[in-house]
């Protein structure tokens, strides 16, 4: 027979009763106080589990209670009549929260696993789940993508001789490096201007803008033909679907982790996910400089193409190509990284 | 007693000598929060590599505990706060709120048009939706075995706050900060803790004092720092010959931009909150006991802008911390001054009558940020 102190309420008023509680060898709560005399059976109170060191409750028929902040004397009872039942769930994460050492796992282990889940789970999953995307949303996004680089660039300046050779270009080029049916590669050629300057763009439903600057930079046709392989490697692989869904993902996945906290955790969540979305970004660049080395290799086209335009483009830029401590920002690989190689 | 003092012969002995005894005083009881930092961090930690590796199922039951745990560190006269919540009533919510999540990004994607109709049919549940939550996080709520209570008037709901919202928005936002009031006056004076309602004493002033204040203040500094840091950037610009900057130089302004504006927004954030919070739950009556608030928005903005450097520099492992320290500050603020025992309280019909457990069954939890 254990007693220990405690509070009664009765579950009418907010009146607060000191009161000693008795747990007897036939298994009943025995509550007495100033004026009350209760006689509960265990099988008839309801012990609510541990969280922590937070106050002990029993809760006992007709909506009444007992608060208990004695823990050593509560669980002395309880262990006393091999009580202290509690849902599976409640002990298993107790047992945890007590232990630092399952503590300290599990933080590397949530560590590890958040990022396991964002580097290597997500892009798994938005790859086996692009498939199944209808490829209307190819359409509709290019759709929107064409307006907006519509208003934001110019009309090409190229001569209407060169303007020809270059659609013919890409349309052999085409025929050599595969899309997939969601695709129907077609060049546009634009004035990239303040806004995009030397650059190359590839939408989901296989329209590749090319800019003037960029034509003008490249110094053979080989070049611009690697460029435009690596564009196309974009719109194989279904890059921009990707990405979207990745990022999707990611957003809603740093939410869940950072999401309770209030006035910081908007802030803090974006941050994370800029890093995380570039970090995608660099991965698609590395997948599309793989289609146009395969086609490279297979049209004996040398490396070092694309390499010098990228150089000469990195050049332009300000760069050195070696990356630097911005590189974990940045959407593309150090070019270095990309083409590495001698002179 | 040992000897009756002497009555003054003018006055006849029934009275009393002396002047009559005061009512007893009304004592003041501040909120304590006594959990601590280390244990939270256990709890919390168990309960994110719980509902990770449950892919999301387990978080209705870690919401549950933990705020069991810290309704039960929050202590008021004595007695500690108790939590009720159901945690299969969590998941179903937590359920429906992800699945409108769902559709909202899909449709997005689709045509930002579909979005913008997704947050219009929220918009317009807003009421009912604040309503809900309300409910079901004071039913779950209890002090000295009392549950809280909140009174189930969406008719009310749409017509002040929905009313004052259509006129924040017609006005283009200058009566925003009396929907704010309203919302706050709606939302007290429809809860309840037990039979007993609660009232707020405050009229709109202090709301659109804080409010219009907020937004100068805030104006002001941002345009300050703006100014600055362009002059900054031109500076620079000037000096390195033209051209674009390097990415090394645009990722330190980034970095300088954001040391400047955050503080600045952290700041703007805690002397609204503060103004706004004391307003509301320093004016709040519970019969003839009444509440008292008296956040300090300096502490306050320290408050946030140590948080906010401590989860970004543990990448997110300080954020329980984070929590109970916001959890203490809150306490901290807050005090319920009783004028008599608060056994007068009394629970309402609908849990003396025990009907409180069909209700229960069909609640669910609405988790949005309300």
């Amino acid at each position: 027979m254990v007693t220990f102190a405690g509070f009664y309420y009765d579950g009418h008023t907010a009146a607060q009763r000191p009161v000693s509680v008795t747990l007897t060898d036939s298994e009943l709560l025995e509550v007495r106080g100033e004026g009350l005399v209760l006689d509960v059976p265990c099988a008839d109170a309801e012990f609510e589990p541990p969280i922590g060191t937070r106050p002990r409750r029993v809760g006992l028929p007709g909506g009444a209670s007992l608060e208990v902040f004695d823990h050593e004397g509560f669980d002395t009872a309880l262990g006393a009549a091999g009580l202290g039942r509690a849902g599976r769930t409640d002990t298993l994460a107790h047992a945890l929260e007590r232990h630092w050492g399952a503590v300290l796992v599990g933080v590397f282990g949530l560590v590890a696993g958040i990022g396991l889940l964002l580097y290597v789970g997500l892009p798994w999953a938005a790859e086996r789940a692009v498939p199944y995307v209808p490829h209307s949303v190819d359409a509709q996004l290019s759709a929107g993508a064409v307006e907006f680089l519509d208003e934001a660039t110019e009309p090409t300046e190229l001569p209407e001789e060169r303007q020809q050779a270059l659609v013919d270009m890409f349309d052999g080029l085409a025929a050599q490096v595969p899309t997939g049916e969601h695709a129907t590669p077609t060049l546009v050629l634009r004035k990239g201007g303040k806004a995009f300057g030397a650059n190359a763009l590839a939408l989901p439903d296989g329209t590749i803008y090319l800019f003037d600057e960029l034509v003008e930079l490249a110094e053979s046709d080989d070049e611009l033909r690697a460029v435009l392989a690596h564009e196309l490697g974009h719109v194989a692989h279904r890059h921009a679907l990707r990405a979207l869904l990745q990022d999707s993902a990611a957003a809603a996945v740093m939410l869940g982790v950072l999401g309770d906290v209030n006035a910081a955790s908007s802030l803090l969540a974006t941050l994370p996910s800029t890093l995380v979305q570039a970090g995608y970004s660099r991965e698609f660049e590395r997948e599309a400089d793989a289609v146009a080395f395969r086609w490279m290799r297979e049209y004996q086209v040398p490396e070092s193409r694309l390499r010098d335009l990228l150089r000469r483009l990195e050049k332009q830029h300000g760069g050195d190509g070696e990356g630097g401590p911005t590189n974990w920002l940045s959407t593309h690989p150090a070019t270095e990284e990309r083409v590495p190689g001698k002179d | 007693m040992e000897a009756s003092p002497e009555l003054p012969p003018e006055l006849p002995p029934e009275f009393p000598p002396g002047p009559p005894p005061l009512p007893p005083a009304p004592i003041v009881e501040p909120l304590r929060f006594t959990g601590s930092g280390a244990e939270y961090f256990r709890i919390w930690i168990v309960n994110l590599a719980l509902s990770i590796l449950t892919l999301g199922i387990y978080s209705a039951w870690a919401k549950a505990r933990r705020l069991r745990w810290f309704h039960g560190h929050t202590q008021l006269a004595g007695s500690s706060f108790a939590y009720h919540g159901d945690p299969v009533a969590i998941l179903k919510g937590r359920l429906i709120a992800a699945a409108l999540l769902a559709i909202y990004v899909v449709a997005g994607h689709i045509d930002p048009m579909y979005a913008l109709a997704v947050l219009g049919v929220l918009a317009l549940a807003g009421p009912w939706l604040i309503v809900r939550a309300r409910m079901f996080t004071l039913r779950m709520s209890s002090w000295r075995g009392v549950r809280f209570d909140f009174d189930a008037d969406y008719a009310g709901s749409y017509r002040e706050i929905g009313g004052a919202l259509l006129l924040a928005v017609l006005s283009l936002g200058l009566a925003f900060p009396w929907f704010v009031y309203r919302r706050w006056r709606f939302v007290i004076s429809r809860s309840r803790f037990g039979a007993q309602p609660f009232s707020l004493g405050a009229d709109s002033g202090p709301f659109f004092r804080v409010g219009y204040l907020t937004l100068l203040v805030g104006m002001l500094a941002t345009y300050g720092a703006f100014f600055v840091l362009g002059i900054v950037l031109a500076g620079v610009m000037f000096a390195s010959g033209g051209g674009q900057p390097g990415p090394a130089f645009q990722f330190v302004f980034i970095l300088v931009f954001a040391v400047v504006l955050l503080p600045l927004q952290l700041g703007i954030g805690a002397y609204y909150q503060a103004g706004i919070l004391n307003s509301v739950y320093g004016t709040t009556t519970l019969g003839p006991h009444r509440l008292h608030c008296r956040l300090r928005a300096g502490a306050l903005f320290k408050l946030y802008f140590t948080n906010t450097l401590g989860i970004l520099l543990t990448l997110g492992l300080y954020t329980p911390f984070a929590q109970l320290r916001m959890a203490r500050m809150m306490a901290g603020a807050l005090a319920v001054e009783f004028d008599g025992d608060p056994a007068g309280l009394a629970a309402s019909d609908r849990q003396q009558s025990g009907a409180l457990g069909e209700e229960i069954s069909d609640a669910f939890d609405v988790d949005v940020g309300l």
